[in-house]
């Protein structure tokens, strides 16, 4: 018997970007392994309504008020009445919220906990302690995670500081990485690269949003030393951002506009055509969770070069990546290096399109996370209300009394709309058809 | 409120994903890449061991923190002055040329000194160019006031007495909370310890001449006006700004003198205008400020919790040349 989960997160298609990705991948293969996954995200302009995207995983995009960045508005109780209609119309017993910066995600496995569901969480992002921003979205997460049945975060750095920043047991939390497709991701035939190293001419590629903490102010002043250096050097930048315009006056300024490129920002399905043009894959970011690009260039066959922040050491094997420390003069030094093992042809780039999809498979996440699911099964996790408010009750002296409050109103208003619209008169949804795998899909998702 | 545990759960029945029985157990690593035979929940020995704790924090003095918080003193007793020469001037019908012509003579000197001693260090033509434009944009700014000062005197004629009390009050308060002190310790960060920050004093600037003009325009003549708004300038903004230099150039003596003789004038005209009672008063809040708050300082310090580790967002480190 599968479960229904309803997979909440502001960030969802026709958005890109790695938790978008990550909650529609993992429905995809949720749904091989036989359970029913809903989508619930808020609306992105017309994109308003119930849409059903392969497989039949149904998307339900509620129209609601976006703050920033695609993140709603956070208020607490607001979404309650649509949220219960959609729970009690998929007959929801899971709900698994995605980022921590989701007001929608937050609000969902709130209001969930208020009606007895099981609640997962996915944190895909690290966040400090120090600045204002953090400090409200910490203790945002705290309420959230007080009465949470289990987390998830995509990497051990990653669960350290979730941990921390929601003060959970670290038994309550798993790692469960990222994934990629491979079959998106293969490597271009070894006849071309075999021209390629023959005219000399290596190709870095850089995709990254150019943003500061994506490492754009390194990426800048790294590039005209490391072209200086070796003259058959080519830079190949994808991405848009605030720093593009100090890109191309770094360009200008060395003369660079025959070796660097820039072209902009690309669409996910480009990435792969983008990745195969080059023998380099250099990430210059300052912080990351995860690194799912990381991943995918391995995957495209090029030798990574990244600095070694976040979760980044963990994703990859040494033998693919050279680790730099955030500074200029290390991210330098590893991509000369790598550039020379790359020309002396040392490097056996050809394997690792198949090493990588042994490492990372959606198939394989989706099943790590349904044993979450059923890890829940067994424990009891509806307690009663004096010891569910206790939890809320010791986040803070006075956040604690407030968490309270919220939990109390919450539940009035759950008995409000049961008395103004009875659970027994919501229609429910019939679910989709369920296929019948063959035996030979079976197979090979046990191998991966 | 974190519990480590070192060994494998192996009770826990959902969260192992391998089917394999443990036979000999490899050790944990942190990678992501590897099938490891340990649940995904599992936390090992040396789950946090990279968090630091309280690397970035200063230790504080209190002898030092004692004199930044005269600091606050030095420039609410500023406020305070023009207030009361306010009072006096519009309660007591005192003469404003005096305290005038002593404060405008007292600038001029006080900014050649700053000024000679600048150039001895900097011997570069750039001061004297400042200096110069000093002067200049000193001169346009009297001649502007003395243009405006009859438009400033029935600036709040439609108003009642009362509610430019209120509103000046209101004003200097907005004034303390938003001014620069540019205290020592704020700027202990790092190697350069003994270079203070910029001093951007731009919003108290703004209120302090607001304040200035609003109390102005209560007063009867147009020399009075143009009078009291050149001694607010003088005091209220001149007199930080020149105070700020001092401590830049280290005359610590010289700040000493000045702080003791803005106390002791403001001291006098409270107790001139307002009796021994808010003089008491006044003492103590200036006890409270100098000595208790410094102490309050150091004892919220024990509280603080830095957190620090891998996930902090790194600064970069570029070689500028």
């Amino acid at each position: 018997m599968g479960y229904n989960i309803a997979m909440v997160s502001d960030f969802f298609f026709p958005q890109p970007g790695g938790v978008e990705f990550h909650v529609y991948h993992l429905s995809q293969k949720l749904i091989d392994l036989g359970h029913s996954v809903i989508i619930i995200t808020h609306d992105y302009g017309s994109r308003n309504g119930i849409r059903t995207l392969t497989n039949g995983l149904k998307v339900y995009y509620v129209p609601f008020f976006v703050l920033y960045r695609s993140s709603t508005f956070p208020t607490v109780f607001s979404a309650f009445p649509i949220l219960r209609n959609i729970f009690i119309r998929e007959s929801i017993d899971i709900v698994h919220g995605h980022g921590s910066l989701s007001n929608l995600c937050h609000e969902a496995i709130f209001h969930g906990r208020t009606m007895g569901l099981k609640t997962v969480f996915t944190d895909h992002s690290l966040l400090g302690f120090a600045d204002v921003g953090s400090i409200l979205g910490n203790k945002a997460l705290k309420f959230t995670l007080s009465d949470i049945g289990h987390v998830i975060c995509v990497s051990h750095t990653c669960k350290e500081n979730t941990v921390l920043r929601a003060s959970l047991d670290p038994l309550d939390v798993s790692v469960i990485p990222n994934a990629v497709i491979s079959q998106d991701f293969y490597p271009p035939p070894p006849t071309s690269s075999n021209k390629r190293i023959k005219s000399k001419i290596i190709t870095i590629v850089v995709i990254t949003r150019l943003f500061p903490n994506k490492g754009a102010d390194l990426l800048i002043a790294c590039i005209p030393e490391i072209c200086k250096a070796k003259p058959e050097v080519n830079f190949l930048i994808a991405g848009d951002g605030p720093k593009f315009l100090d890109l191309e006056q770094m360009r200008e300024k060395y003369f660079l506009q025959e070796r660097v490129s820039l072209i902009g920002a690309i669409k996910h399905e480009e990435v792969r055509d983008v990745m195969v043009q080059g023998d380099i894959y250099l990430h210059p970011s300052l912080t990351e969770a995860f690194g799912t690009v990381l991943v995918e260039a391995a995957s495209c066959g090029l030798y990574v070069v990244t600095t070694k922040v976040g979760g980044i050491a963990e994703v990859l094997p040494g033998h693919m990546t050279s680790f730099a420390e955030p500074e200029q003069s290390s991210l330098v030094n590893a991509a000369l290096n790598a550039i020379e093992l790359i020309e002396k042809g040392d490097l056996d780039t050809s394997k690792f399109h198949s090493e990588v999809a042994n490492m990372y498979s959606w198939a394989n996440i989706a099943k790590r996370t349904e044993n979450v699911y059923k890890s829940m099964d067994t424990g009891d996790h509806n307690v009663d209300l004096y010891h569910r408010l206790k939890k809320y009750y010791y986040c803070g002296v006075i956040a604690g009394k407030l968490y309270v409050l919220c939990v109390i109103v919450d539940i009035m208003l759950y008995v409000i709309l049961e008395f103004l619209y009875p659970a027994n008169e919501i229609d429910k949804a019939t679910k989709w058809p369920k296929k019948i795998k063959s035996q030979h899909d079976d197979n090979n998702e046990v191998n991966n | 409120m974190l519990r480590h545990e070192g060994h494998i759960r192996h009770d826990s029945p959902g969260i192992v994903h391998t089917s394999s029985p443990l036979k000999r157990v490899a050790s944990w690593k942190k990678l992501l890449y590897l099938k490891q035979a340990y649940p995904d929940n599992y936390t090992d020995k040396s789950f946090l061991s990279q968090l630091k704790r309280n690397t970035t924090v200063a230790k504080y003095s209190y002898i030092s923190l004692i004199e930044d918080f005269s600091l606050i003193i030095l420039y609410v007793s500023s406020l305070l002055l023009v207030v009361l020469e306010f009072s006096g001037i519009y309660l007591h019908g005192w003469s404003c040329i005096l305290p005038t012509f002593i404060t405008t003579i007292l600038s001029i000197v006080g900014f050649g000194i700053v000024q000679f001693y600048d150039r001895l260090i900097l011997s570069s033509d750039s001061a004297s160019i400042t200096s110069y434009l000093n002067l200049k944009s000193f001169i346009l700014i009297v001649f502007i006031l003395l243009i405006l000062s009859p438009i400033l005197k029935s600036l709040t004629k439609s108003s009642a007495s009362d509610s430019v009390w209120a509103l000046s009050f209101v004003l200097c308060l907005f004034n303390t909370i938003s001014h620069d002190y540019s205290m020592n310790s704020s700027s202990t960060h790092g190697k350069n310890s003994q270079v203070l920050s910029a001093y951007k004093p731009t919003l108290s600037t703004n209120i302090s001449l607001s304040n200035a003009i609003v109390l102005a325009s209560r007063l009867t003549s147009t020399s009075q006006v143009f009078l009291f708004i050149l001694f607010a300038i003088q005091i209220n903004i001149l007199l930080p700004l020149f105070d700020f230099n001092v401590r830049r150039l280290k005359f610590r003596i010289l700040h000493l003198i000045l702080f003791i003789s803005l106390f002791t004038v403001v001291n006098y005209l409270i107790f001139k205008l307002l009796g021994f009672k808010i003089l008491i008063y006044w003492i103590i809040s200036v006890v409270f400020i100098v000595f208790g708050m410094p102490s309050y300082f150091l004892f919220l310090q024990r509280y603080k919790n830095e957190l620090q580790g891998p996930w902090d967002i790194h600064k970069p480190i570029i070689n500028r040349n």
